[in-house]
């Protein structure tokens, strides 16, 4: 509530966008009979963003308990990251954590590059600030998966902390991350974890917007039911003993007839919340490199995007189980995915053609909604260009609308593509 | 459940949810309160565009005007505008206009409405020049001769009750402090959801500012109707419309019924729901029989004329260049407005308007420019220096009148004149285009003509040798108390004293040859009575 009194201004902008989206609902409310689809979705989506935004602002902060130190182990599988991977390690020495109670284990999967050297050249330099470090070395490339699940293995303390090969991790991040596992019922908490490379460009500055967004409210809306559907592999804890039971499984998980490559987190994380809670921890904090390139970026979303088609069927099999919200929310947003291309496709295409209206109304919508996120990264963050990558993030989301059908048509290519 | 609802977090939730609730109910009742039934995305363009008006014209009035006012020196535009109204107002104006708009439009194709630029350059031009409105209620105590009006005073009038007609009109008529007449058509209005025309809610904002009033412009007639079987378009108040169930067309009972229930339903409604006194009607369509006028009831129009009089006080009609343009204080039912066409600009508008002012004797025309000739029928060429009137193919003749001379009374019309053939009409008390009294000039003879209505009748007739034709003849006609005079070559040749009206001059051209009526007049000259008793050298 203090930033609230801080800073009211933008505030007020953040609310009056709200009144200008309920408003264009209140008076297109006669297009929910014309077309009971179409309707249905319009209603959806505004209901759906909007109460993302209330139960993040419900989100239950959690105070750590400093008799509660669980023994941790961090796990970092890499491949040709030899930029990165150094520091990447470094970060673990400087944790604000008892020294015995740390373990590092580092994968190099086949690394062409220099990893493997900075990998060592890391491990030396941290050794006498935890207990204990390892590093694996392969000779040939086995994927993530198996970089990941050696970890596990390998490790023998009580909660697994998978961190990306390019991320870096704050001093505090761990005690945010294990304090909810006081908690037995709790199987995951997946960090808060912010774009590095954020002042690259604009596609950086858009994707630092969507990942705070994504964060700081759907996956803390998603916590509040304890059901984060993606603790994702840049800065999550698991506990290692719930894991364990289906570790095999996972790493060599089958979908339509081809091994599961990417999606490693949200398939890990869908075999936790069948039976334990997942939750987010918005204090845990980490940053990450993300794609500083088109093409690199599309790639990236083709990837999550699969990925997201696979898990969200599985998942779709057994969340009718949980609370019926989150259950409520979870299917309105599958449809929601899978309707906004039509919609799009009806508003873009088929009216401008077939009737010679503009989708003037549309547009707008979209807009306002992506001005709505805007507002609330430009209220926690600070001005950095958020209008110009806010214009930039519904440039992409026009041209990213067809990723999703694209990414149908062709699930079961699991090529990684270039990085 | 990790979630946390403290106290404080939830009386914000719910006092933004009753702000939001709140800002919405206001927002829908201002909407409705302000636009009516108009659909809410227009309302909202509708606003824009008036907001957007309202400032560019009151920074108009601030800048252009103050700065006009502030380095014209010494006498200023405005000043001299001033001085002239009040100059003038003493002198009560003999009659004055009414112009008719329809819509105000944005587009340059658009043939039956004038542009907005159009029209704001109209208006600035009119305001400029002196001109004021009036409001309808001075109009009417004006043609009832129950008061005077100042010169250059007119009444504004806009047909149908679009959603145009005030919108963009609005701002102007604040800025430049004139008054408006809207003719609604009270069926129309409550058109649902309408983009086009002005809903109750609207007339009721519109009569609230107090530069607008509304009349008549029927219940609902003027959409077409069908006048027979196949459903060819019939007009409401001149055809008698098909009446499909009994498979025929209407009596002339059922005609009449119709129109007076159509006019009566009219007036009532529009009084009732918007309290305000209904007393003018607009015919639809300019006049009874639109602008086409093909009924298949000849005696339809002046059905709908009587029932109209005895509805209301005034009925407009479009000028047909029959009648001057301007309204005179003859306390008759029909007044005749001038319907403003697209292309006209500013100058052209306030030129028509400036010659149907009472013009003053002396007063002669050389004919650089038109001052005010009509065409009454024929073909009239103004220019050069010449006035040139010629008969249509198929026609024998061509006649035209002085609009602005109707007051005129005593005086002495003198025309100088290239008259070859045919025979030579010199107008003189004209009260229309078929009302009038005239010398009639043929090769060797004179005679003087009444026509009432187009009826003509001979007073006195005399053979003149001297009456003949040539390059540049002078002919003249004088007229004052009940005395008519023909003159030629500046002296009188014939008399009659069965004068019995007063009004302007015109000039017409006969010739039994089909098409070949011709005339061209280099020069006239009008001088009061009293001054050609002394004797005549122009």
């Amino acid at each position: 509530m203090h930033r609230v009194t801080q800073d009211v201004g933008p505030w007020f902008l953040f609310l009056f966008v709200i009144y200008v989206i309920l408003l264009l609902k209140v008076i297109t409310y006669h297009t929910i009979y014309d077309n009971v689809f179409f309707g249905f979705y319009s209603i959806l989506i505004t209901t759906y963003i909007l109460s993302r935004f209330l139960l993040a602002y419900m989100h239950k902060p959690v105070i750590p308990d400093p008799s509660y130190e669980p023994s941790i182990a961090f796990v970092v599988p890499a491949k040709n990251e030899e930029d990165n991977i150094a520091e990447t390690l470094y970060r673990f020495g400087a944790v604000d954590y008892p020294k015995e109670k740390i373990e590092v284990i580092t994968i190099n999967d086949g690394s062409t590059d220099k990893t493997y050297e900075r990998m060592l050249e890391a491990a030396q330099a941290i050794a006498p600030k935890v207990r204990r470090v390892e590093v694996v070395n392969w000779e040939t490339n086995r994927g993530k998966r198996h970089g990941m699940a050696e970890g596990v293995l390998r490790a023998t303390h009580d909660i697994v902390v998978f961190i990306d090969s390019d991320s870096f991790i704050e001093p505090d991040c761990v005690r945010h991350l294990v304090k909810y596992f006081v908690d037995p019922g709790v199987g995951a908490v997946s960090g808060h974890t912010d774009v590095f490379n954020r002042d690259t460009n604009l596609l950086t500055q858009m994707q630092a917007i969507r990942y705070y967004i994504a964060f700081k409210v759907y996956k803390a809306a998603e916590s509040v039911f304890a059901n984060v559907t993606c603790c994702p592999g840049c800065c999550s804890a698991y506990r290692r003993s719930y894991v364990l039971p289906f570790i095999y499984e996972w790493r060599d998980q089958m979908f339509l007839g081809e091994r599961c490559t990417f999606g490693d987190d949200r398939a890990l994380t869908n075999f936790i919340i069948r039976s334990y809670r997942a939750v987010y921890s918005p204090e845990a904090r980490a940053h990450t490199v993300v794609p500083d390139n088109f093409a690199k970026y599309v790639k990236q979303q083709q990837r999550w995007k699969k990925s997201w088609i696979r898990e969200t069927f599985i998942a779709s099999l057994f969340m009718w189980r949980k609370h019926p919200l989150a259950a409520a929310s979870f299917y309105s947003y599958v449809f929601l995915a899978f309707a906004s291309p039509v919609v799009f496709f009806r508003a873009m295409v088929w009216y401008p053609i077939m009737l010679s209206t503009w989708p003037v109304v549309y547009l707008i919508g979209l807009m306002l909604m992506l001005f709505l996120h805007g507002l609330y990264y430009r209220i926690q963050v600070g001005p950095r260009a958020w209008l110009l990558a806010i214009c930039n993030f519904w440039f992409n989301t026009v041209i990213l609308m067809w990723q999703l059908p694209w990414a149908i048509i062709t699930i079961r290519d699991s090529r990684w593509g270039t990085r | 459940m990790y979630i946390q609802l403290t106290t404080a977090k939830t009386v914000a939730l719910l006092a933004l949810l009753l702000v939001m609730a709140t800002a919405l109910f206001m927002t829908w009742k201002l909407k409705m309160s302000w636009y009516g039934t108009t659909p809410p995305f227009y309302s909202l363009e509708l606003m824009m565009r008036e907001l957007a008006l309202r400032t560019r014209y009151s920074f108009e009035r601030t800048f252009i005007y103050a700065t006009q006012t502030a380095s014209a020196g010494s006498v200023t535009l405005a000043d001299t505008q001033t001085f002239e109204r009040e100059h003038t107002e003493a002198v009560s104006a003999y009659a004055i206009p009414v112009l008719t708009y329809h819509r105000i439009s944005k587009s340059e194709n658009d043939f039956n409405n004038v542009t907005t630029k159009n029209f704001r350059d109209q208006m600035y031009m009119l305001k400029n020049a002196g001109w004021e409105t009036v409001t309808l209620r001075e109009f009417e105590e004006f043609v009832r001769g129950e008061r005077s009006l100042p010169h250059r005073s007119f009444l504004l009038t806009f047909d149908d009750g679009a959603k145009d007609s005030f919108y963009p009109v609005d701002p102007l008529l604040k800025t430049l402090g004139y008054e408006a007449v809207i003719y609604i058509i009270a069926a129309s209005a409550h058109t649902p959801e309408s983009t086009y025309y002005l809903s109750p809610t609207e007339i009721k904002r519109l009569l609230a500012t107090g530069r607008w009033e509304i009349g008549s412009h029927s219940y609902d007639g003027h959409r077409p109707y069908s006048g027979d079987a196949q459903g060819s378009s019939a007009i409401f108040f001149a055809d008698k419309l098909w009446v499909p169930d009994a498979a025929r067309i209407e009596t002339e009972a059922e005609f009449s019924t119709r129109v007076h229930d159509d006019l009566s339903r009219a007036r009532e409604e529009l009084e009732q729901e918007f309290n305000v006194p209904i007393n003018t009607f607009a015919f639809p369509l300019g006049n009874e029989t639109g602008i086409q006028g093909t009924a298949n009831f000849p005696r339809g129009a002046s059905i709908t004329e009587q029932t109209a009089r005895s509805l209301y006080d005034i009925g407009f009609l479009q000028t047909n260049n029959q009648d001057y343009t301007f309204v005179e204080p003859n306390n008759s039912f029909i007044a005749r407005r001038i319907h403003v066409d697209h292309d006209w600009d500013g100058e052209r508008l306030l030129e028509i308007m400036e010659n149907g002012i009472e013009k003053e004797l002396p007063w002669s025309d050389r004919f650089e420019r038109n001052r005010g000739w009509i065409p009454a029928w024929g073909s009239l060429d103004l220019g050069r220096n010449n006035l040139t009137l010629r008969a249509l193919t198929d026609t024998s003749s061509a006649s035209t009148f002085l609009d602005g001379s109707a007051s005129w009374d005593n005086y002495s019309f003198a025309a100088s004149a290239q008259w070859s053939s045919g025979t030579m009409f010199l107008l003189a008390d004209v009260r229309n285009a078929k009302t009038y009294h005239a010398c009639v000039f043929s090769d060797g003879e004179v005679s003087i003509q009444k026509t009432v209505a187009g009826e003509t009748a001979i007073l006195e007739r005399r053979a003149v040798d001297a009456i003949t034709y040539g390059p540049a003849v002078h002919a003249g006609i004088r007229v004052h108390g009940a005395v008519i005079e023909c003159l030629w070559d500046y002296a009188s040749v014939l008399e009659s004293y069965e004068r019995t009206a007063t009004g302007g001059i015109g000039i017409q051209v006969w010739n039994p040859e089909l098409g070949a009526a011709s005339l061209q007049v280099s020069e006239v000259l009008i001088r009061d009575y009293d001054a050609t008793t002394t004797p005549n050298t122009p």
